[in-house]
């Protein structure tokens, strides 16, 4: 914060107090040698503030001035097939900005696509060996000491979270961070589809709030055991087969048919997981808990993969994540639309077994 | 916020001295008008937005009820006086003034 004009005009006064030789000058108010402490005040003060001003709009470049500028890309409408990005970057008050003259208010929102980002820096390895299998992170640890900025974008569509169109607007956004990133940086920018998830669920759900098929119980009992089964069980587990189709009322709130608590639960805690926040299967389980009905919820399994690649043919199978206590997904979100959920209902009647 | 037209020969400075009171508003007076050079001219075509509150009220009632406008930038004249030193009053004998 800069000093007032007659704060600095005090320190100088202060000071001259302090020099003997100054005492023979004369104290009127309105003498000549008052007025030059007040020019040369003036001045300091004038000096402070731009020097003020200056720190305020030089932002060092942090990897939140990266995120806030990649939240600031504006992507225009394609003059041409060929141009990429009609909305020119031009340099002013000392830094690229984008020129949206001609624009209103509602234009240079609508032509912000990046809706969610997020900036880290991780090691070269990690971007040289791409097809690693979700682990545990406990710190960015620079195994070379060559560190890369690293940002996940992605925008929205149809009100969902979607990746950034890879030909055109990543294109230019990319254009667009060379452009203002500093010289010799390494930056990599990805965004990808959704992360698929798979989850295996046994709830054990209050069977006056939560509706089960009576027909259903049996199979979801064991289907859900994880203990060996015996010869006889095994037997039974068979009879029912490959496709047994259990009731689609299965899991919904009897008063409220459309309503799945489970379900609803799991997809409202996904949805809720900030972009490339870490998917924590205890919070998972905390979110089911308190969802209506739903006495004991246990996360059996936890299956993911990266999206598939529109480019390539095959599938990236599923990986078995069920050991990993938190992960975060390869996009930075789950894909919701492809989300699977395996869930075994089963009636919550220990009362009655200990009687 | 209010706007006003700038007079004849007034800077940013005597802007801020007539509506606030003191030259240390002028800086907010830049923000307010988007601008961020404090030696560019105003224009007395082009709007100023003030309206913040005074620096020192009774320096802006001094000006106010005395219906004064400080204007102390300069004018074209005396920027061309000052430019052109030449002619008997800025010659000085045996300096710039020589006989041969």
């Amino acid at each position: 914060m800069a000093r007032t004009i007659a704060e600095i005009q005090n320190e100088i006064l202060d000071e001259k107090g302090k020099q003997p030789s100054l005492n023979g000058l004369t104290e009127s108010k309105t003498s000549i040698w008052r007025l030059w402490v007040n020019i040369v005040a003036t001045a300091i003060w004038i000096h402070e503030k731009i020097v003020e001003k200056n720190a305020l709009i030089s932002r060092p470049h942090t990897l939140n001035w990266y995120r806030d500028q990649a939240l600031n890309f504006h992507y225009g409408l394609p003059l041409t097939p060929e141009s990429s990005n009609n909305m020119s970057l031009v340099w002013k008050d000392g830094s690229y900005q984008f020129d949206t003259t001609n624009l209103n208010d509602d234009e240079i929102e609508k032509s912000k696509i990046i809706k969610y980002c997020a900036v880290s820096e991780i090691d070269l390895e990690t971007i040289l060996t791409p097809n690693k299998e979700p682990k545990e992170i406990f710190s960015d640890y620079f195994h070379n000491k060559v560190g890369v900025v690293f940002i996940k974008v992605a925008t929205e569509k149809d009100d969902k979270i979607s990746r950034v169109d890879v030909s055109n607007e990543l294109f230019a956004f990319k254009e667009y961070i060379a452009k203002i990133k500093d010289a010799g940086n390494l930056v990599y920018i990805t965004s990808d589809d959704g992360d698929i998830l798979k989850l295996n669920l046994n709830v054990y759900v209050d069977p006056l709030t939560i509706k089960i098929n009576p027909k259903d119980i049996e199979y979801y009992q064991l289907k859900s055991l994880s203990r060996s089964l015996s010869a006889e069980e095994t037997a039974k587990l068979a009879a029912y087969g490959e496709d047994y189709e259990t009731d689609a009322v299965n899991g919904s709130l009897i008063l409220k048919p459309e309503e799945f608590p489970v379900e609803d639960a799991v997809k409202n805690h996904l949805k809720n997981i900030e972009f490339n926040g870490a998917f924590v299967k205890t919070y998972l389980v905390d979110a089911i808990q308190k969802a209506e009905g739903i006495k004991i919820p246990i996360l059996k399994q936890v299956q993911t993969s990266a999206a598939k690649n529109p480019n390539s043919s095959e599938d990236s199978g599923l990986s078995d994540v069920s050991n990993i206590e938190y992960f975060i997904p390869n996009a930075g979100y789950f894909d919701l639309d492809n989300l699977v959920i395996d869930i075994n209902y089963i009636p919550y009647t220990f009362y009655r077994d200990n009687q | 916020m209010e706007t006003i037209k700038p007079q004849e020969n007034q800077n940013i400075f005597d802007i801020s001295l007539q509506e606030y009171g003191s030259i240390e508003k002028v800086f907010d007076l830049l923000e307010d008008n988007d601008k961020f050079d404090l030696t560019e001219d105003i224009s007395v075509y082009k709007e100023l937005k003030v309206g913040r509150e005074a620096f020192k009220k009774d320096i802006v009632e001094y000006y106010n009820s005395r219906n004064l406008k400080p204007a102390t930038s300069i004018s074209e004249e005396e920027q061309y006086l000052l430019d052109n030193f030449s002619g008997i009053d800025y010659m000085i004998i045996e300096d710039d003034f020589i006989i041969y």
